[in-house]
């Protein structure tokens, strides 16, 4: 076990290493600061967001945003997919429908959602959009997995729907849909962000993120944004590796 | 419970209007070879098979014994027998009739499997049932773990009686636990004996002009 956790962040370490390496390396063949900014004055610039209010208050609009959007996601998905499960005249008409939300270009309708709601929740429907059928399909092949002896079972017993529910069919999806969580969340951060700037939303990272690029020669800050958030994507998939363990332990 | 059924898989007929009845109360074994339909008989006697025909006194509660436990891994042997609807006082009881309660708080994933069809047993009598229909739930036990089950299903069924059918494609095993024997030969019913016996269930291996005769015709079959 500690073998293993120290394996892992030496091989964490080291990517981070070759990461900030890269980094020093195109920084300087590109010579220009303006271009490509070093990587002190971008530790630098990230670290002097840690004392500004406005960098929290946007960082928890922007989180509240994923979390919306990554939640209703996740209802709706497992609902549906649940739904689809076991009625299959549903998910025959149902496919289609999540075949067009998938590929629908959802960076392209952002102003048609920005005209019928606000720069606030477009944002977390834009996130909604690509997570939704992300997770619905992941939650339908999870259902479908589910031991179909242990269902006949449950019926010959005449287990109640809501027993088998909380007994069968979430313990035996629990596994594969946690592991999505991570993702998912991390997900939701870049589609949320990218659609803050976009659409301008007041209080959030994507704010921030335009903010830097009317100022002349802060691109280090831009670069401490990016950081920022990639941080948060790799600390929520972490945390979702976490819970994947727990409930595999808890399942054993 | 009293079947007139018809069933069909494609071209193949397994049954063609085969009349069967069941004694309430009575245990009784089905034998026959393999694909004569006895799981599927079973199937449709527990309303788990569509079938053409009619089944009269089809029970309201049923339970049923597989060949493998079907236990929900994650969850300890009394959570298995609360999943069926087990009460808290009825779980206790049943698990010491199937000499299994020190196993009570015990993740069924983590037991042997004898244990799990132990467990399989003790749910299938945990609620009151009208009928338990048992699917060749000894056939992946050895001998001596056979032998012990038999007797945890009878001490188990005895409470109770429900009507029970077992299938089974052993003659020892239908000879020990059949009250009644009925030998399944082409969709149709070619013998179907009650069995004078000294016991209950049947010593294994104990021989009688019965059991010889019983076997004799199964051969010239």
């Amino acid at each position: 076990m500690k073998k293993t956790v120290w394996k892992n962040v030496w091989q964490t370490g080291a990517t981070l290493v070759f990461l900030i390496g890269l980094w020093i390396a195109v920084w300087a063949i590109v010579g220009n600061d303006s271009i490509f900014p070093p990587f002190g004055a971008s530790v630098k610039a990230f670290f002097s967001y840690f004392v500004k209010g406005a960098f929290w208050r946007a960082l928890g609009g922007t989180f509240l945003r994923v979390l919306f959007a990554f939640f209703a996601s996740f209802i709706f998905g497992g609902g549906l997919a649940f739904v689809a499960y076991l009625c299959p005249a549903f998910a025959r008409i149902f496919a289609p429908i999540v075949t067009i939300i998938r590929v629908l270009p959802v960076f392209a309708i952002v102003f048609m959602l920005l005209a019928w709601t606000n720069a606030i929740i477009t944002p977390a429907l834009v996130a909604f959009l690509s997570l939704f059928p992300m997770l619905y399909t992941a939650f339908l092949g999870a259902f479908s997995g589910v031991d179909t002896n242990l269902v006949e079972m449950s019926k010959i017993y005449n287990v109640p729907l809501k027993k088998r529910i909380t007994k069968l069919y979430l313990p035996s999806v629990a596994p594969f849909v946690v592991k999505e969580i991570g993702a998912g969340l991390s997900f939701g951060v870049k589609l949320v962000v990218s659609a803050e700037v976009l659409v301008q939303t007041r209080k959030s990272v994507g704010a921030l993120v335009l903010e830097t690029q009317y100022l002349y020669e802060e691109l280090a800050q831009t670069f401490a944004l990016v950081i920022a958030v990639c941080l948060i994507g790799f600390l929520l998939e972490c945390l979702g590796a976490m819970l994947a363990k727990r409930v595999e332990r808890w399942l054993q | 419970m009293k079947a007139v059924l018809t069933k069909k898989y494609g071209e193949k007929t397994v049954f063609e209007n085969l009349e069967i009845a069941f004694e309430k109360g009575e245990v009784t074994c089905v034998l026959g070879a393999s694909g004569v339909g006895k799981t599927t008989l079973l199937r449709i006697l527990a309303s788990l098979e569509p079938f053409e025909g009619s089944l009269e006194g089809a029970p309201k509660q049923s339970a049923f014994v597989f060949q493998e436990p079907r236990l929900l891994p994650h969850l300890s042997v009394e959570e298995n027998l609360r999943y069926v609807g087990g009460e808290e006082e009825r779980i206790e009881e049943t698990l010491k009739r199937a000499e299994i309660l020190p196993l009570k708080k015990q993740k069924a994933g983590t037991l042997s499997g004898g244990e799990k069809q132990r467990v399989a047993f003790a749910r299938a009598f945990v609620i009151p049932t009208d009928a338990v229909f048992l699917d060749e739930p000894f056939s992946s036990l050895d001998t001596a773990l056979k032998i012990k089950l038999w007797h945890t299903f009878v001490k188990l069924w005895e409470e109770r009686k429900p009507t029970a059918v077992l299938v089974t494609h052993d003659l020892e095993e239908a000879w020990a636990l059949g009250q009644r024997i009925i030998f399944l030969k082409d969709g149709k019913i070619a013998i179907d004996i009650r069995p004078k016996r000294s016991a209950y269930p049947t010593p294994y291996g104990e021989t009688s002009e019965e059991k010889e005769a019983f076997i004799k015709k199964i051969l010239e079959i």
